[in-house]
């Protein structure tokens, strides 16, 4: 196909409005855009004025999947400017929590969002007809993901009881046993979804880009730790401005970020490619049925790296449960502030990548606030998979293209009202 | 029999809270009936409802009526936004979960739904007069509805 016009506003099965833009004239490629067509929603601003101890409430309130990764992110910017120190039970029960809103995002992404296109269905509903199981099975994880934040934060999602310093309530220990015990029995619902999976025929395009992600040498990282680059180099969380290199484009309410090369990419493929031997034994057999090795470059794979990922944090969940019964749960009251005035960063590596909250606090009140989201760090790398990825395939049909396209950036697992800072394809 | 009465809406929005309130207000429930607050569960509203023979689901419905209305009606009169689920999942509401439900053949075999037309949807709690004024008709019906078919069992 010489000449193609592909022009799909608002691409479906991903959260927000985007439009895909593709214009192709004589063989040549003219246009390729990933629009970002959200208004910008200023929780930065509403933040300032606004006591430190609202801040996680109000950016939890960013996403209503991620909400516990953004309340981390806070919590861990406040409590870096106030000099704040959590204890280790706080640092268990938040990193238990956290596994439960992974699991919850990745489930949902891999079966509702991704499985439907590989399995030729244009949506759950008939996936829900031809394979009731699977679908059950999905709502099942999902269920449980859910209980195990609730349980921890006071409900599903928005949570209530994380705050500066700690938890204002604890789960009884008969309840965290009832998790564990469901923990355990969802690893037959792990094994099949690797399972799932492994029937999928993924697309077989690679690019080789940069992959950043949260490190740690001690553990699979999710929360603190240096940012780590694929091409070298490890930065405390404070120099995080040297990497995202926020800029603005002409096409996307949303910003797009590079750090050592043209676009880099963030999320559950790149935390596999530089955090592979942290990964829980039993996920890296996963990895292994899935022939998933770092550094993998494909990124339809991204759904294969979080179902790594799933297994992961369900056996790390049970390690944790574990650790916290064996200590036994003290109703503690949260650490305070040594000081009411400073400047912090916060990091978590939230489903969709990594996140970067960075506040300033005078007198303890919020004067300046920079949240950088995962979506808007991986939309320079989308586009550029996308100018690679339409000459390798102006042969298919445009309808071929189009799902190509879709596939693609679906598989990023977008998150774009939270990034708005993202898509609709447009093959104008 | 086992019955499932199941409360939906956010009480922190105002006449949305109108399921959550009656719920509350019911008297207590025979032993084959369960009550459940489901919040805004959106998908999730199928597990909610799997294993019952029968649920009766409390809702605000906008039905064009004056506040305070309500009406027991089927899951036929319901129309889904988004009926093939090809959206974001973020919006999917207690249409949309019937027609999954419906899909898994996971649903009891018989659904009641009471919608109640909200007053005021806003963003601060609390009913408007109107809509707490038919709470006492409302749990009188779904005792009612509740004793109907175990009495002719």
């Amino acid at each position: 196909m010489s000449t193609l016009k592909v022009d799909v506003h608002h691409v479906t099965r991903v959260e927000g409005h985007g439009n895909i833009v593709v214009d192709v004239e004589n063989g040549e490629l003219t246009q390729c855009d990933l629009q970002i067509v959200e208004t910008p929603r200023f929780f930065e601003a509403m933040l300032r004025g606004r006591a430190y101890d609202e801040a996680s409430h109000i950016t939890s309130r960013i996403c209503g999947i991620c909400a516990v990764g953004h309340a981390t992110a806070s919590l861990r910017a406040t409590e870096q400017a106030l000099g704040v120190t959590p204890s280790l039970q706080t640092t268990l029960l938040r990193k238990l929590n956290f596994h439960g809103e992974i699991l919850d995002s990745h489930v949902l992404h891999i079966y509702m969002l991704v499985a439907p296109d590989y399995l030729g269905l244009g949506s759950v509903i008939p996936l829900a007809k031809s394979a009731p199981d699977l679908v059950l099975r999905a709502l099942r994880m999902k269920q449980l993901a859910g209980d195990l934040c609730a349980t921890l934060c006071g409900r599903h999602t928005h949570p209530i009881s994380m705050t500066v310093g700690g938890f204002t309530q604890f789960p009884k220990p008969a309840d965290l046993r009832a998790l564990r015990e469901r923990l355990v029995a969802s690893r037959a619902d792990c094994d099949a979804t690797i399972q799932l999976l492994q029937g999928l025929e993924f697309p077989a395009f690679e690019r080789d880009t940069e992959y950043v992600a949260l490190h740690r040498d001690d553990e699979y990282c999710f929360i603190d730790g240096s940012i780590a680059s694929s091409d070298g180099g490890i930065r405390p969380l404070a120099d995080y401005r040297e990497v995202t290199n926020e800029t603005i484009v002409a096409h996307s309410s949303a910003k797009h970020t590079r750090h050592q090369r043209e676009s880099y990419m963030v999320g559950a493929l790149a935390r596999f490619n530089i955090n592979y031997d942290r990964l829980h034994p039993r996920a890296q057999a996963a990895a292994e049925a899935l022939g998933l090795r770092p550094k993998t470059i494909n990124p339809y794979l991204n759904a294969a790296a979080q179902a790594v990922e799933v297994v992961h944090c369900t056996e790390d969940a049970i390690l944790l449960i574990d650790q916290l019964l064996d200590q036994g749960i003290r109703h503690e009251e949260p650490a305070a502030p040594t000081r009411m005035s400073g400047e912090g960063v916060g990091a978590a590596d939230v489903p969709r990548g990594t996140l970067f909250h960075h506040y300033r606090i005078e007198d303890g009140k919020i004067v300046g606030a920079n949240c950088i989201i995962p979506t808007g760090q991986n939309l320079a790398n989308i586009e550029l998979d996308m100018r690679a990825l339409v000459p390798e395939i102006l042969d298919r049909t445009q309808q071929e293209i189009t799902l190509a396209l879709e596939m693609l950036v679906r598989a990023y697992d977008p998150c774009i009202s939270c990034s708005t800072h993202m898509l609709d394809v447009k093959f104008v | 029999m086992t019955t499932l009465v199941l409360a939906l809406g956010n009480p922190l929005r105002g006449d949305d809270g109108v399921g959550a309130a009656v719920l509350n207000a019911l008297p207590d429930l025979p032993p084959d009936v369960t009550g459940l607050d489901g919040g805004t569960p959106g998908l999730g509203l199928v597990l909610s409802l799997q294993g019952y023979d029968r649920a009766i689901i409390l809702d605000a419905a906008e039905m064009g009526e004056t506040p305070g209305t309500w009406r027991r009606f089927s899951p036929d009169c319901l129309r889904a936004q988004d009926p093939d689920l090809r959206g974001t999942l973020h919006d999917a509401g207690l249409a949309e979960a019937l027609l999954l439900g419906e899909a898994l053949r996971v649903l009891p075999s018989e659904i009641i739904i009471f919608g109640i037309q909200p007053g005021e949807i806003g963003w601060s709690p609390g009913l408007t007069p109107a809509v707490a004024a038919a709470i006492p008709g409302l749990c009188e019906a779904i005792m009612t509805a509740c004793a109907a078919r175990a009495d002719s069992e």
